[in-house]
């Protein structure tokens, strides 16, 4: 075979750099902000319902009004990222058709059934609790919920990786950790927030501690996974100049200033940096969303990124 | 091959002209392909008449040329036995913009959802650890 160099590259020492005159290799998602949107939306319901089962059973009366909350923020988030779901649909007015029928190996369909699940016992705790005069009291559907909300948290992000979309697909265990972690900060920032209205601060700080341990985690994430990114040559699109500043943005607003406010208010104990810190998380959490949507089309216009990502050695540990 | 229609909206697919094959006729593709580079048939066959072919090119003296995408061949990768539509190459896949080697999409649904879920009951013990710590 002859196996002639048509390009230098520095990331892989299998592929030569050559593709079909620089054509993409597979078709970008039709994704834009709305299922940026859409994922973060998902990911404050899914994650607030996960922590009105916990708070509810663990967190004891000073988490009563966070539970009630939360309680409202899950039905009221699914709806609104359903709401994108379906916008995003070529044929909104048939979007019941998602749910004709279920297939286990389509993300998305697995993804439909669970959203709608979410959706249903969401609306329900929250109607209980409406209905309830003592707030965040336990409720016989916060189990079921909060175990759902366990798979909405989690399955968009398998759902991206199961596209051929490179950046994407490139790691799925550590993208999925990442949604989970960012689900779980994002939710505790939003009520924290609103406890901070409320003028509850023991609460709201409470909130903070579950949001921080979520951030470090979510960093260490970050980083690992930007490090095999690089390794396995699949991260072109992350420095292209128009994705490397709302990237950076979006770290710092996730990572880097929430964890500086932590511990500024720790030192102070100043409610704004509670504040700050909690803004930071929700405003980074959607424009990484959005980063995440706009690099992985890019890597998929780029043939380059998808040919380095199926070379036989990524495949042996993909 | 999938493809989003910006007429309709809808996504079609390649239904190798299913309406020609009712009539007896070969995919519209395979009949206009002036060289005869595209192929039509039983699969075996097909594989059979590809094999033979490889070996002719090799006795020419093109000793370039290979199957991409039968079984145990490059493209027959990462779960994939084999595809549905294979190509007699002559250099390295990703001149043609074909994968080195493909893995199967859904093969990577599962381990992100189990890494998801089991960052979430780490997180889920931890925020109970501290709601416990803090009541005390």
């Amino acid at each position: 075979m002859n196996l002639s160099d048509l390009g230098s590259d520095t990331q892989s020492t299998s592929y030569g750099g050559q593709s079909y005159y620089g054509l993409p290799a597979v078709k970008r998602s039709p994704w834009d902000w709305k299922v940026a949107m859409y994922l973060t939306a998902g990911a404050l319901a899914g994650g607030a319902q996960l922590l009105a089962g916990i708070a509810c059973r663990f967190g004891g009366a000073r988490l009563s009004h966070a539970v009630r909350n939360a309680r409202y923020i899950a039905p009221a988030g699914a709806a609104v990222g359903a709401g994108l779901l379906i916008r995003d649909l070529k044929t909104p007015r048939r979007f019941y058709n998602m749910l004709r029928i279920f297939r286990s190996t389509s993300p998305m369909s697995v993804g439909s059934y669970i959203l709608t699940a979410f959706g249903g016992l969401s609306a329900i705790t929250a109607l209980r609790e409406r209905l309830n005069d003592v707030p965040g009291a336990a409720l016989a559907p916060q189990l079921p919920a909060s175990i759902v909300a366990i798979g909405q948290c989690t399955y968009s992000a398998p759902l991206l990786a199961a596209s051929s979309t490179p950046l994407w697909a490139a790691e799925p265990e550590l993208l999925a950790a990442r949604y989970a972690t960012s689900a779980v900060a994002l939710a505790a920032a939003t009520l924290s927030l609103l406890e901070q209205r409320g003028g509850r601060r023991a609460a709201a700080e409470t909130l903070d501690v579950v949001a921080v341990m979520a951030t470090c985690a979510n960093a260490l994430i970050v980083r690992e996974e930007t490090r095999r990114l690089e390794t396995a040559g699949v991260h072109a699109a992350l420095r292209e100049p128009q994705s490397r500043s709302p990237r950076r943005a979006a770290h710092a607003l996730t990572i880097g200033v929430p964890l500086a406010c932590a511990v500024l208010h720790a030192l102070t104990r100043a409610r704004t940096f509670s504040i700050a810190g909690s803004a930071a998380i929700v405003i980074g959490t959607a424009l990484s969303k959005y980063c995440d949507i706009a690099d992985g089309n890019r890597s998929a216009d780029d043939p380059r990124e998808y040919l380095r990502f199926t070379q036989p050695h990524t495949a042996a540990h993909v | 091959v999938v493809e989003l229609s910006p007429e309709d909206g809808k996504a079609h697919k390649c239904t190798l002209c299913y309406d020609r094959l009712k009539g007896g006729l070969e995919p519209a593709c395979a009949k206009a392909c002036p060289t005869d580079s595209i192929q039509f048939g039983e699969i075996e066959v097909l594989d059979r008449r590809a094999h033979n072919r490889v070996q002719e090119l090799h006795d020419l003296g093109v000793a370039n040329a290979y199957l991409y995408g039968t079984p145990g061949a490059p493209g027959a990768t990462g779960g994939l036995e084999r595809l549905n539509a294979f190509f007699l190459l002559t250099d390295k896949p990703e001149v043609y913009n074909l994968p080195p080697a493909p893995t199967r999409g859904s093969e990577r649904a599962p381990r992100g959802f189990k890494a998801g879920v089991t960052t979430l009951v780490g997180l889920a013990l931890a925020a109970i650890g501290l709601f416990g710590a803090l009541s005390q």
